[in-house]
């Protein structure tokens, strides 16, 4: 019914009143609608990621992963290391909600992010995440190469939580492939590794 | 309005899951068949106290955006544990305890409903025997295909004692025309074109014109069509405002033109409800 221009510039009004005082508990929600229709990218980064963050707070993961997908939608002009951060984070939510094509895209994009700001631990990390949703789509090669690209990737550099993690992953596929001896080997690796961290949460995904 | 037409077996079996104690019902029925109206003439028979809470039909809604409404109504512990994160269960055992005391919960369109939303609905069914409390959620089942999350959740709950269906059919040939005749209008070409949807035969009979709308916007816009222009700029503004607009914000962001608020009422566009403002339908908003 409203013409685009008109709608666009209505939004805008809308969205301004809505934050400024004694406007009350605005909703990041409503605001992050508001600021995409009115094209206010600014605004779009600020109240998107808001809206996902309370998102997941009351487990609403699609919800979160929706505010995600907007808020890069207007992730143009930001810098790459913030970028990546938010792609990664869309990534936690897709997979949360079992969208794996999703999640592998993003996935694949923060770890390009990464690798271009030369965040070894980043990249590898991101590659190792790519392991589960491969194996989810069936696409077990897939997984395989980015589980022995990432073990590569991370083992250049000083031993971390995130290698264990990498090391339980392929740990999960040898169990798949029914090598039980090598499943448990790679196990075994990954736990010894994650102790010297003091944690095994690590590798609990799934 | 016309009064509500062969709704009589509904609201009995409305009445009577009522009477059993505490239970959930989901009631269905493509968009315009005339839910809401149902829910509206069953909530103003109750004489507890009526809660409502409705979804919104945005891409990323507000996690739990329906019990915030019920928390802004209640001023309840539920408020409390939404603010602390919403963590469904939490909200629930604050929602259980709300709806001790016995009450009509009214949560419109859930098939709109945000992932912690239905979290909530799936816990409530199994749980809401415990209280004095009837719980109404209506959707529309012409959207709740393939691999939607509501059907998931009316899957399982399908087993549960406490949780029933009920289902808003459209109208029939005759009560189309009981409502069309008194007014001299064509029953038959109006239940064709409408099929017996009852919002747009409502619209339909508003348009004093002949020719009929070819469709539900056409019959929307028919009415709008005769507000001055300040009118549709009030209503523009509202329309994109998800279904309810509270007032102090249409009189900062459409100040010069608020005072056609009545006009917009009366026409049958707006409907003025406490100190929020929203379309007499979400198809007209639309529109």
């Amino acid at each position: 019914m409203v013409p685009p221009h008109r709608r666009r510039k209505l939004h805008a009004a809308i969205l301004s009143a809505l934050v400024s005082p004694p406007a009350v508990s605005p909703d990041p929600s409503r605001l992050a609608h508001h600021a995409e229709e009115a094209s206010d990218a600014a605004a779009v980064l600020v109240y998107a990621p808001a809206a996902a963050e309370r998102a997941i707070a009351a487990g609403a993961h699609r919800e979160a992963a929706a505010q995600y997908a907007r808020a890069l939608r207007h992730a143009d002009g930001l810098a790459d290391d913030k970028h990546a951060d938010m792609v990664s984070a869309y990534a936690r939510e897709t997979n949360a909600i079992g969208h794996s094509e999703q999640t592998i895209e993003a996935l694949t994009k923060a770890m390009e992010l990464r690798r271009k700001l030369g965040d070894t631990l980043g990249e590898g990390n991101h590659l190792s995440r790519l392991t589960m949703p491969y194996i989810n789509l069936g696409l077990n090669s897939d997984a395989e190469k980015a589980s022995l690209e990432s073990i590569a990737t991370l083992e250049a550099i000083e031993p971390s939580v995130e290698l264990a993690s990498a090391y339980g992953y392929q740990g999960y596929l040898r169990m798949l492939g029914r090598d039980n001896y090598a499943a448990v080997e790679w196990g075994e690796r990954a736990v010894e590794l994650a102790e010297r961290f003091g944690t095994r949460t690590r590798l609990l995904w799934g | 309005m016309p009064e509500l037409l062969e709704r009589v077996d509904l609201l009995a079996q409305l009445e009577l899951a009522r009477a059993e104690g505490g239970r959930l019902v989901f009631v269905g029925g493509e968009a315009g068949v005339g839910k809401t109206s149902l829910v509206r003439t069953f909530a103003e028979r109750v004489t507890e106290r009526v809660l409502h809470g409705s979804c919104e039909n945005l891409t990323a809604p507000t996690p739990l955006g329906p019990f915030l409404d019920v928390a802004a109504e209640t001023g309840s512990v539920v408020a409390e544990r939404i603010a602390e994160g919403g963590e469904p269960r939490s909200v629930v055992a604050a929602l259980l305890k709300e709806l001790q005391r016995p009450s009509l919960l009214v949560l419109e369109d859930v098939h709109w409903a945000d992932q912690a939303t239905l979290d909530v609905l799936r816990l409530l069914g199994r749980r809401i025997e415990a209280t004095r409390s009837f719980v109404i959620a209506t959707y529309r089942d012409d959207e709740i295909v393939g691999e939607h999350p509501l059907r998931v959740v009316l899957g399982e709950l399908a087993s549960a004692r406490s949780v029933s269906r009920a289902s808003v059919p459209r109208l029939s040939r005759a009560a189309v025309a009981n409502l069309a005749e008194p007014l001299g209008r064509d029953a038959e070409a109006i239940y064709r074109l409408t099929s017996g949807n009852a919002f747009y035969v409502t619209e339909i009979l508003a348009s004093s014109d002949d020719s009929l709308p070819a469709t539900v916007r056409d019959a929307v816009l028919a009415r709008a069509a005769a507000l001055s222009t300040d009118g549709h700029r009030l209503l523009e503004v509202t329309s994109l405002v998800p279904v309810r607009a509270d007032l102090w914000l249409l009189d900062r962001v459409a100040a010069d033109v608020i005072d056609n608020l009545d006009d917009c009422v009366d026409a049958g566009v707006l409907r003025a409800e406490g100190s929020t403002v929203e379309f007499r339908h979400e198809l007209a908003r639309l529109a």
